[in-house]
């Protein structure tokens, strides 16, 4: 029997959406029944999260759910997966999946040793204790931890300051004020219980600025070794899960949304307006520097836009 | 020969610590000057945290050489208490041999590290993108100077009479008491 | 290779390694080595520069040495030994005062540092010798210093308190809340333990060898200023919404800088390099363990023996109480050869979820997983605070330390027991300034 290695650094068995995709994939490649067994080492519990892409490239490691912008030191193109308002909701995710700009990436990925089996895109929000983040003036002067490089320039560019924390780190920043806002996934905000600091929270809803790439990856070495059956059985326990995933995060976000207006916590959503003017300040910033440092990085922008 | 080799080592490796301590201090500052800029000018901040992470792990492994040097790795002295001075020497011996084979592997795996760094020109991901193979260089460089350190204390230990000449490397005391007074010497 | 022999080989290289006396740091890393390469070969040699990098290359981890400089620059100073003495003015008419001073002393400084053996070191280099002089037991001389020392990691700031929030991904801000009570508390205990021991004993050396009129003991509180100082400055940078944690131990370090270079004129470049030397051998020394424990850690889960223990702790079906138990005994049995960074960094990620299903708080389990860690500071093979004493005190042999450390041990045993009981001790500080987190 083959065992294999998956890793990632969610929680394990506490519901995350993540870990959930890769227990689902462990369990329907073991119903196969095509010998083969996938251990999952869940919450950093082996690689590093930096770490992972390294291994799995090389083949030490089999699979992970990873979030593709941690290999963007590697890979510059990745930053285009955490790029604000590239994505904008999870029905335009699926046609992204599906885009041009996707298959671009997707061979960024095959060419360094890698595949993926299931596309994720998570969902984020920002939360402040100030006031709504709707438009850019709304985040003027305010401390804010916010989660990916490319959105750190946006926000810089809209006049915030960045702290940078630990997600762990959140909460006590926001209650001792060294925090004015967040900017963290839709389910960090839950499991955190920012909504006990929070005044105001902007969920995803229809023009959403924060998606993040989190696919479940398999090493291209490790997947080549692997008789066909059994790449079968890993390739379709991939789209069953990314199906899965499709339907859970949405569900994630309501959560999120009924948990603050539970505790109280005014929550809104970015107009289209809102949302054209981040855009338009992102063009300026992360936009730019990333057509400045990738090579053929504006058309690769220009692809992911173009998508309806 | 051997005399000036553990010396020339010796004062290497405190070149090193020099320049771990003063990678420490730049930390420390730097660390202040990023509240004071963040929470006095609410000015936004982008090298800072990663000038401070990669400064202050540099600074760890370029120190370590030193820190050999001083005995101030601390290990278990059980089992060399029991036994007679002879056999004790012996088990230093293999000690400093089994310390000198760990140094050579992770000098191999990180100078392995540092060459993929450089030549993919890999960056950190983060706004600043700071080029990784600066402070993964202190990795190799520390365990570079490690093996040259080892080396040195071998010689010490089977070169008859070297240790009355040199008995800095094997100064068995933690790193805390260095500079205190009572500093045991070798041989006890 | 079947989980339970390849764990136990890598658990006996180790053990045969460390007998070597080789540093403790590299014998951890070269067990790992031989492991991974024989379940993976000359591949992963591409991982092991990696893991020790990134295991270390943390903005929370920055905090060691900042606390370590902290902790340098008192003790490396007058600054040490005048708080030493100004305790010494108030409580020498008590049975067993310069032992209470001690202790007391400890605790103070532990608020200054996040370090055991620098706290051991700092007040024991005055202590040791004035209790000896005075004709202090050499059992009781070193045991409460080693004892008291061992209260660094628990009163805030403390290193192992940063190592589990990094590992676990709790906030160190109320880690470090939570640990103020139970800091107060056992050191109130230790000097319990001291006043009953020495009353026992007939120790009243301390009044007949000096008296202090009120004029000298005021006189000798403002020096004690500057450490209340320093305290209040790094609490107000770590609670006042200024920084977080990571960043106030770079703060709080300038501080304590400042304050000792000012208040003692140490401006000749002897006396402060003498502090940023003795802080970067700390850290280094406590950082390299740490990088070698990743390595360590790494392949005890490659192997899948740390999944089978956590496994096999889970499914014992017992009482939560007991399961406590089993798992501060094998804490306790790790603590006794292997600093606490280290223990922390192996095992916490095993036990966190393991504590957390069975409905204890992770904040209370990081006080109880503290103290018995400080247990291991003083129990032979490897505790770094008996290393300490015994450079301190070459004179005095290491059987009067372990004599005098157990007395101590036991309290600290009560401790864990009183906090099992009373978990509000460690819970109800943070709970009540930073609100309650489920
Ligand atoms: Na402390
Ligand atoms: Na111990």
């Amino acid at each position: 029997q083959t065992v294999l290695k998956a890793s990632h650094q969610f929680p394990g068995g506490k519901g995350d959406i993540r870990d959930e995709m890769v227990q689902m994939i462990a369990r329907d490649v073991a119903a196969a029944d095509v010998d083969l067994e996938i251990q999952i080492f869940p919450g950093s519990s082996l690689y590093k999260p930096n770490d992972q892409w390294n291994a799995v490239t090389r083949g030490l490691l089999d699979m992970t759910s990873f979030p593709l912008d941690y290999a963007s030191g590697r890979h510059p193109e990745f930053s285009a997966t955490l790029m604000p308002g590239l994505v904008g909701n999870f029905d335009r995710a699926k046609r992204l999946n599906d885009s041009e700009f996707m298959t671009d990436i997707k061979k960024v990925i095959e060419d360094a040793g890698a595949m993926v089996i299931a596309d994720a895109w998570l969902s984020g929000a920002f939360a402040s204790k100030q006031g709504c983040i709707t438009s850019p003036d709304t985040l003027k002067g305010q401390v804010i931890r916010a989660a990916g490089p490319a959105f750190e320039e946006m926000l810089v560019a809209a006049g915030a300051s960045i702290s940078s924390m630990p997600s762990s780190e959140i909460y006590t920043g926001m209650q001792t004020g060294v925090l004015d806002a967040a900017n963290t996934s839709s389910a960090s905000f839950v499991s955190y219980r920012l909504f006990e600091h929070a005044k105001c929270l902007t969920a995803p809803g229809e023009n959403a600025l924060w998606f993040m790439y989190e696919p479940v990856l398999v090493s291209k070495k490790v997947f080549e070794r692997l008789t066909p059956e059994q790449q079968k059985a890993i390739l379709a326990a991939g789209e069953k899960a990314e199906a899965f995933f499709d339907e859970e995060v949405r569900k994630g976000d309501q959560l999120m949304v009924d948990t603050y207006k539970k505790a109280g916590v005014e929550v809104v959503e970015m107009s289209k307006e809102d949302y054209d003017a981040w855009l338009e300040l992102a063009k300026q910033s992360s936009y730019k520097n990333f057509a400045e440092k990738v090579e053929g990085g504006d058309a690769l922008i220009e692809k992911a836009l173009a998508v309806q | 020969m051997i005399k000036a080799y553990i010396r020339w080592i010796g004062n290497l490796s405190r070149l090193f610590a020099i320049l771990s301590t003063i990678l420490i201090i730049l930390a420390m500052l730097v660390v202040c000057q990023m509240i004071l800029m963040r929470y006095v000018f609410r000015v936004a901040t982008i090298w800072q945290t990663d000038f401070v992470v990669f400064s202050a792990t540099a600074a760890m492994f370029l120190g370590a050489p030193y820190v050999l040097l001083k005995g101030g790795h601390v290990g278990v002295d059980v089992i060399e208490l029991l036994l007679s001075d002879k056999s004790r020497a012996r088990l230093r011996l293999v000690g400093a041999m089994l310390g000198l084979i760990f140094c050579v592997i992770m000098l191999a795996a990180t100078w392995v590290q540092f060459h993929e760094a450089w030549a993919g020109n890999w960056k950190h991901s983060s706004v600043w993108a700071p080029p990784l193979w600066i402070p993964l260089l202190a990795l190799p460089a520390g365990f570079a100077m490690l093996c040259l350190q080892y080396v040195a204390q071998i010689l010490v230990l089977t070169t008859p009479g070297m240790h009355a000449v040199v008995h800095d490397p094997l100064a068995a005391v933690p790193a805390v008491s260095q500079n205190q007074s009572n500093v045991k010497e070798y041989p006890r | 290779m079947n989980v339970t022999v390849s764990g136990l080989l890598i658990i006996c290289a180790l053990f045969l390694l460390l007998a070597t006396g080789m540093p403790i740091a590299f014998a951890l890393g070269l067990a790992a080595f031989v492991a991974l390469f024989l379940q993976d070969g000359l591949q992963i040699f591409y991982i092991l520069g990696d893991t020790m990098f990134s295991g270390i290359a943390n903005l929370a981890y920055v905090s060691i040495p900042m606390f370590v400089l902290m902790g340098a620059a008192v003790a490396s100073s007058p600054a040490g030994a005048d708080l030493y003495t100004s305790l010494d003015r108030w409580l020498n008419r008590v049975p067993g005062g310069l032992v209470l001073s001690n202790i007391g002393a400890c605790a103070v400084f532990s608020g200054m540092t996040g370090s055991s053996p620098a706290t051991c070191a700092a007040i024991g280099k005055m202590g040791i010798p004035e209790m000896l002089r005075r004709g202090y037991p050499n059992s009781v001389a070193t045991g409460s210093i080693a004892a008291g020392g061992t209260l660094g990691i628990l009163i805030p700031p403390s290193v192992t308190l940063i190592v589990y929030g990094i590992a676990t991904e709790t906030s160190i801000g109320r880690l470090f809340m939570a640990g103020v009570f139970p800091g107060i508390m056992l050191t109130v205990m230790f000097m319990a333990w001291a006043i009953i021991d020495c009353k026992r004993k007939g120790y009243e050396f301390d009044a007949r060898f000096v008296r202090y009129t009120l004029k000298e003991r005021l006189a000798g509180l403002p020096r004690i200023l500057p450490f209340l100082l320093i305290i209040a400055g790094t609490l107000y940078v770590l609670y006042g919404g200024i920084a977080t944690p990571s960043e106030a131990a770079g703060a709080g370090a300038l501080l304590t800088l400042l304050v000792v270079i000012i208040a003692y004129r140490l401006f000749r470049f002897r006396a402060v390099s003498g502090i940023f030397g003795s802080a970067m051998r700390e850290s280094v020394m406590i950082m390299m363990i740490m990088a070698a424990a990743e390595l360590f850690a790494f392949a005890l889960s490659s192997l899948f023996v740390t999944q089978t223990v956590a496994a096999a702790i889970a499914d014992m079906d017992v009482n939560r109480w007991v399961l406590m138990a089993v798992i501060n005994v094998f804490l306790l049995v790790c603590g006794m050869f292997l600093p606490p960074v280290a223990v922390i960094v192996m095992t916490a990620p095993m036990l966190f979820p393991i504590i957390t299903q069975a409905g204890f708080d992770p904040y209370w389990f990081a006080i109880v997983l503290t103290i018995n860690m400080e247990v291991g500071l003083i129990t032979p093979p490897i505790g770094l605070n008996l290393f300490v004493i015994n450079a301190i005190a070459p004179t005095v042999p290491t059987r009067d330390i372990l004599w005098g450390s157990l007395p101590y041990v036991l309290v600290m045993f009560l401790a864990i027991l009183i906090l099992c009981i009373f978990p509000e001790i460690a819970t109800w500080l943070p709970n009540q300034m930073l609100g309650v987190v489920e």
